[in-house]
């Protein structure tokens, strides 16, 4: 079964301009969980620190102001901004909480773990002080009266919400061009699209306009842009998160996810945002009892990480790791396969035990997912009538009201979604489509559960394709639809996934990066980070930094 | 609101009342349901789509059973339950008359909504604070056959829910609501026919009404060959003017797009849950009818204390404190209801505890205290509170009865001609009243007065039939006057009311006016020949037609002979100059301790039931109305208004709870 994964071919340097040749440091700078790091000598390959832990070290030791951080964050922001667009919406209080939390750390009071740190949210989050239009002219300008229970949970812990990022109109898309407002561009290449729906969380991540990003994950929303825009993206399991605030798209798929640029910072946001909430009914009391963590509480998934510093030879020996055939066959660019085949062969000299799994059904999740997500968007989206909230078009009576309103408020890709599910529910045709799916829903959430009994981990690409072009998609959906391959049984069976950069295809100015997807049992985030981190701390040759903002970093 | 990135999240009061009410309906639980979305749109559903239960619903398959009530026929029915479902309310549409707009905008974060509209529609509000309210939805069987039964139905759902503490069950305030759907068929067909869905029914009397109103426009259409103008619509009902009207006809089945609900998880119930809240269950109304039934009460009796569960409780704390059942009943029925009802009090607002009704009660029956004395001590009860053995004690107002034989044996001796009279039989006569009268000393109006009094006449010269009869027979009066309403009002109570054991009164009461009024040309019209059943009775009404004649009281009670051969029926004529009829009968009523007053009721079928605004005295022969109303606000015992409908199409009944209950032959 192993035979075809056998010495896959690692020919990736060949990716790499001469300018920026990596170099490999075999010592890693420590990371750990219960002391914040001092990176004493930054270097241009080392491989991904937790940038909230060293701002927090910064901050602590009063090496650095929150104001200072949050006005190199806000300088870099606005200077890649008219090239990236990836917000829709910047705060203006950014630098009055920065000094909020400076006044504290001067008071010696104790700040949260994410003081200082700079967090981008999706637009199709809801803050209070901030306009929250889910990408959509339907919601122009609206304020919602409550903060989304992810978003009071990252204010709680002294987080700093920088602004509102670009999204695909209600999170319909898989490029960001379906946005009302602004095409976001990929750092990587600003003529290529950062992938969707979360696009502008993964751009601002990868230029490092902020520290930490929140994204929403229906199909892949936050998988795919973390692999076009070479960030790690982690969708938690479904119930992990509240979605209260998150403005729905298809409410049984939908969560909230996080980007970062690291597995680390990944992680410690899916810690602050997790847990059970009282005004989300499918949000989760379950708790996963991992090893280290307390029980009763969600699991601190940064205790699981292990430092860089203690890695043995084989420091993921045992961990039983699938690969999933369907997911390395046709359709999937040779560039990608060969990438994510190497960084199989790189988790098998970490210790892995790898075998091959095949889920047949696996090639039934795409119509299935855009069939379930249709009918329930076009069931979540009939609230925007125009009466109570958002933009209202000028009509003579109700009924023109609502139409006008929805005509010149929704996008053609919500449209046509509402279209696609108003059709699949309707009386005739629910048992064809609706019915059908769902069943289709059953086996594949069956089939991975067999492949998880029998394997810690799954994995894939996060994408069939590495970044493409702006507007090379846009007139061809379906194309665009089986984008979502990777990841849309993901969501159907409700499954955490990590996907984390692992490597370089051709393209772009210095080549374009490539996601490789980690997929868990329920709730067993704590083991895909601790893969993940590990995977990352010993992946040589890589540096995940984009040529738009690569010189002048701080690491 | 359904505001972007709300959820919803179910209240778990719901499903415990949900699971409440499913048991006490005799329902089969579903141990796992789940939520699902019915869309459409509409302005009183802000979301575009409502959270309702469809193919899985929390309960289903039950039944419930009611007493009708004894004026209507009595009997008991058993009407199925189909489901009941959890779901949440929509806003409420506020439709202004005249462009007018009710100011009751109590909401701060509505007022966008409001302005909104206020701008396009000029006649329509939306108050969206019920809106995401949870409610429990019951469909029944369709197991009624009249608006009465689906009243009734309705009633005890009320009393239900009230027992239960799932609702106040208040019609008015909407925390009850119902829509019904009427379809007639005809004789010997199974299968239904077109049903017609009615709305906008806000009381027990307009579910009857519009239900009555419906069956007979189906059936006018049906008999004029129109059935095919029945069509499956909704229709509203109208207060005003007493019809239901076209609200919306509905092309085919809506498609309300059924889905599972994402945001909310099943429903899944386990057995110790349910069985903790079947063992919480109080005694249900049924249980408690039936117990009453079994300890001797009448149906009358039982079914007004189990129809307020506070009032059910007070009695059975009042028996539990060994008070007698039927006193205990009378006391509640009469008095302490009077009071309540003057007063604006519920049973619990009143001063009075359960444990001071027994004490009261067993003073009475102790002859510690009279009856009369007892009233006094009641409203100082209800009204400032206290124990009985205080207030005795306090207004000393025990006495010793040999001072009142005493005053008997003196009273008696000074009225050798009311005695005498006595000794001829007439034991109610105005006579005792006499006696009593002139013993107004404080003493006389003690009890042990009255019963010394009696036992005094009764050792001296046993009456007849004093006081006889079986606990269980009644005694009903009917107005008898040569007229058709009298005649229906006979006929109804014959055919509805009597049972063998009953006794029954016709009381005559002739007024001088009364005979030169417009009802005897009204009966000499060629209407009357409508009367061909039973032969006697329109033969009665026929013969009443000479003024002053008597002879149809003779009729009468042949009719009754006929229709009820061991009925008792006694004929009572009183004369009176002064034309005040209502009186005479009140009086005659109280004196013959009347179970029940049954009196013909004239109004024509097309105001009853086409629709016609009852215009007061306008009405031609409005004085016989006032009269039967008067007497059915009045009366002490209960009072039906009858109304004989065509041949075949039953009566209109009325009484002091119920107007125009149409009870069908």
């Amino acid at each position: 079964m192993l035979s075809t994964l056998h010495h896959p071919p690692r020919r990736l340097s060949r990716f790499f301009p001469a300018n920026n040749k990596p170099r490999h440091f075999h010592t890693k700078p420590v990371l750990s969980s219960s002391q914040p790091v001092t990176d004493q000598s930054p270097s241009s390959t080392s491989p991904p620190e937790s940038q909230i832990l060293s701002i927090r070290h910064s901050l602590l030791s009063r090496e650095v102001t929150a104001t200072q951080l949050a006005e190199t964050y806000l300088s870099r922001l606005k200077l890649a901004e008219p090239q990236l667009k990836s917000f829709i919406h910047v705060s203006n209080n950014v630098l009055k909480e920065a000094q909020s939390i400076d006044d504290k750390i001067k008071r010696n009071e104790n700040v949260g773990p994410l003081a200082g740190v700079l967090v981008g949210v999706k637009d199709n989050i809801c803050t209070v002080d901030m306009p929250s239009t889910a990408g959509s002219r339907v919601l122009e300008n609206y304020r919602p009266p409550f903060d989304a229970t992810a978003v009071k949970k990252v204010k709680e812990f002294d987080g700093i919400v920088v602004g509102k990022t670009n999204l695909d109109e209600f999170g319909m898309g898989s490029t960001t061009e379906s946005s009302s407002f602004q095409v976001t561009a990929n750092p990587w290449d600003i003529s290529r699209v950062p992938g969707g729906s979360s696009g502008g969380s993964a751009a601002a991540v990868s230029a490092r306009q902020c520290v930490v990003s929140l994204g929403s994950d229906t199909g892949g929303s936050v998988r795919q842009p973390a692999s076009f825009c070479g960030v790690v993206g982690l969708k938690p399991t479904y119930g992990r998160v509240s979605r209260y605030g998150l403005i729905a798209y298809a409410s049984s798929l939908d969560v909230i996810g996080c980007f970062g640029s690291s597995v680390a910072d990944t992680g410690i946001l899916l810690s602050a945002i997790s847990g059970h909430d009282r005004l989300d009914a499918t949000s989760s009391k379950q708790v996963r009892v991992l090893q280290i963590s307390v029980s009763q509480e969600v699991p601190d998934f940064t205790s699981q990480l292990i430092s860089a510093a203690l890695l043995e030879s084989k420091p993921l020996k045992g961990l039983k790791v699938g690969v999933i055939r369907e997911t390395l066959e046709n359709g999937v660019d040779s560039g990608v396969k060969s990438t994510v085949l190497g960084a199989v062969s790189h988790l098998e000299e970490l210790g892995c035990t790898l075998s091959e799994v095949s889920l047949p059904s696996f090639s039934l999740g795409l119509p299935a997912y855009y069939i379930l997500a249709s009918s329930e968007s076009s069931s979540n989206l009939s609230r925007y009538d125009g009466v109570r909230y958002g933009n209202q078009a000028a009509a003579e009576d109700l009924n023109a009201l609502y139409g006008d309103s929805r005509a010149k408020g929704f996008g053609s890709e919500v449209k046509m979604r509402i279209l696609m599910g108003t059709y699949a529910l309707s009386a005739g045709y629910y048992d064809a489509y609706y019915k059908r799916a769902q069943q289709v829903r059953t086996l594949i959430q069956k089939s991975f559960k067999t492949a998880l009994d029998e394997n810690d981990i799954l994995i894939s690409p996060a994408a069939p394709s590495a970044a493409y072009k702006i507007g090379e998609k846009k007139n061809d959906p379906l194309a665009m639809y089986s984008g979502d391959i990777m990841t849309v049984n993901v969501n159907l069976a409700g499954l955490p996934a990590l996907v984390l950069p692992c490597g370089f295809v051709e393209g772009g100015p210095i080549g374009l990066p490539v996601g490789l997807q980690m997929i868990g049992a329920a709730f067993d985030e704590g083991k895909l980070l601790k893969v993940g981190h590990i995977f990352e701390q010993t992946l040589q040759g890589c540096r995940f930094v984009p040529p738009l903002i690569a010189d002048g970093i701080p690491q | 609101m359904g505001l972007p990135g709300a959820l919803p999240v179910v209240n778990s009061k719901v499903v415990e009342f949900a699971v409440k009410l499913g048991l006490a309906l005799n329902c089969k639980l579903s141990f796992y349901s789940k939520f699902d979305r019915k869309q459409y749109f509409y302005p009183d559903l802000p979301k575009g789509y409502q959270i309702s239960q469809f193919d899985i619903p929390i309960a289903t398959g039950g039944y419930l059973d009611v007493d009708l009530p004894v004026e209507f026929g009595g009997g008991h029915r058993r009407f199925g339950i189909t489901r009941v479902h959890m779901e949440e309310d929509a806003g409420k549409l506020l439709h202004a008359d005249d462009g007018e707009y009710s100011q009751e905008i109590t909401f701060p974060i509505m007022l966008h909504w409001f302005s909104a509209l206020l701008t396009l529609l000029y006649a329509l509000q939306v108050d969206l604070n019920r809106a995401g309210v949870p409610l429990l939805e019951i469909v029944s069987e369709p197991d009624m056959r009249t608006g009465i039964e689906a009243a009734e139905y309705a009633a005890e759902l009320q009393r239900l829910v009230r027992y239960l503490g799932v609702s106040n069950g208040n019609m008015q305030e909407g925390s009850l609501r119902c829509d019904v759907n009427v379809s007639i068929r005809p004789v010997g067909q199974s299968k239904f026919g077109t049903k017609v869905e009615i709305k906008n029914l806000n009381s027990f009397s307009s579910i009857n009404r519009a239900i009555d109103f419906e069956i007979a426009r189906q059936a006018l259409l049906y008999s004029q060959g129109k059935a095919d103008q029945i069509v499956q619509e909704t229709r509203l009902w109208e207060e005003g003017s007493q019809k239901t009207v076209t609200m919306r006809k509905k092309e085919g089945l809506a498609d309300y797009r059924y889905f599972p609900e994402p945001d909310l998880p099943e429903v899944i119930l386990n057995k110790e849950y349910v069985d903790s809240i079947q063992s919480s269950l109080p005694e249900l109304p049924e249980m408690k009818r039936r117990r009453y039934e079994e300890m001797g009460l009448s149906m009358q009796d039982v079914l007004f204390l189990a129809n307020d569960i506070n009032v059910a409780r007070f009695f059975d704390a009042t028996i539990e404190k060994g008070a007698d059942v039927k006193l205990a009943a009378n006391w509640i029925m009469g008095d302490i209801a009077a009071y309540m009802k003057n007063e604006k009090l519920t049973i619990n607002e009143i001063k009075l505890s359960a444990a001071e009704l027994a004490e009261l009660i067993a003073s009475i029956k102790g002859a510690t205290i009279s009856g009369k004395i007892g009233k006094e001590i009641l409203f100082e009860l209800m009204a400032k509170g206290g124990t009985v053995k205080g207030i005795i004690i306090e207004k000393d107002l025990i006495v010793d009865p040999s001072e009142i034989e005493k005053m008997v044996d003196k009273v008696l001796s000074e009225n050798p001609k009311q005695l005498e009279q006595y000794r001829g039989g007439k034991t109610k006569l105005q006579g005792n009243e006499n006696i009593e009268r002139q013993g107004k000393s404080r003493a006389a109006e003690q009890d042990p007065f009255r019963e010394i009094k009696c036992e005094k006449l009764n050792v001296l010269l046993p009456p007849a039939d004093m006081e006889a009869g079986t606990p269980q027979s009644r005694k009903v009066m009917v107005i008898a006057d040569p007229t058709r309403e009298s005649a229906g009002a006979l006929q109804y109570a014959l055919s509805h009311v009597l049972l063998e054991e009953d006794e029954l009164v016709l009381l005559h009461v002739d007024t001088p006016n009364s005979w030169k009024n417009p009802f005897i040309t009204f009966l000499r019209k060629p209407s009357n020949s409508q009367y061909t059943t039973p032969a006697s009775l329109s033969s009665s009404s026929e013969g009443a037609a000479a003024p002053g004649g008597e002879d149809f009281l003779e009729e009468m009670k042949q009719a009754c002979e006929v229709a009820k051969p061991k009925l008792r029926v006694h004929v009572e004529k009183v004369h009176t100059e002064s034309g005040n009829k209502a009186a005479i009968i009140l009086s005659q009523s109280t004196a013959h301790g009347v179970d029940l007053l049954i009196i013909g009721q004239r109004r024509s079928l097309s105001n009853a039931i086409l629709g016609y605004r009852r215009a007061g005295g306008s009405l031609r022969g409005s004085k016989g109305v006032d009269t039967a109303e008067y007497l059915i606000q009045n009366s002490k015992c209960n009072c039906v208004g009858v109304q004989r409908k065509g041949q075949n199409a039953g009566y209109l009944l009325n009484t002091k709870t119920y107007r125009n209950f149409w009870l069908l032959a």
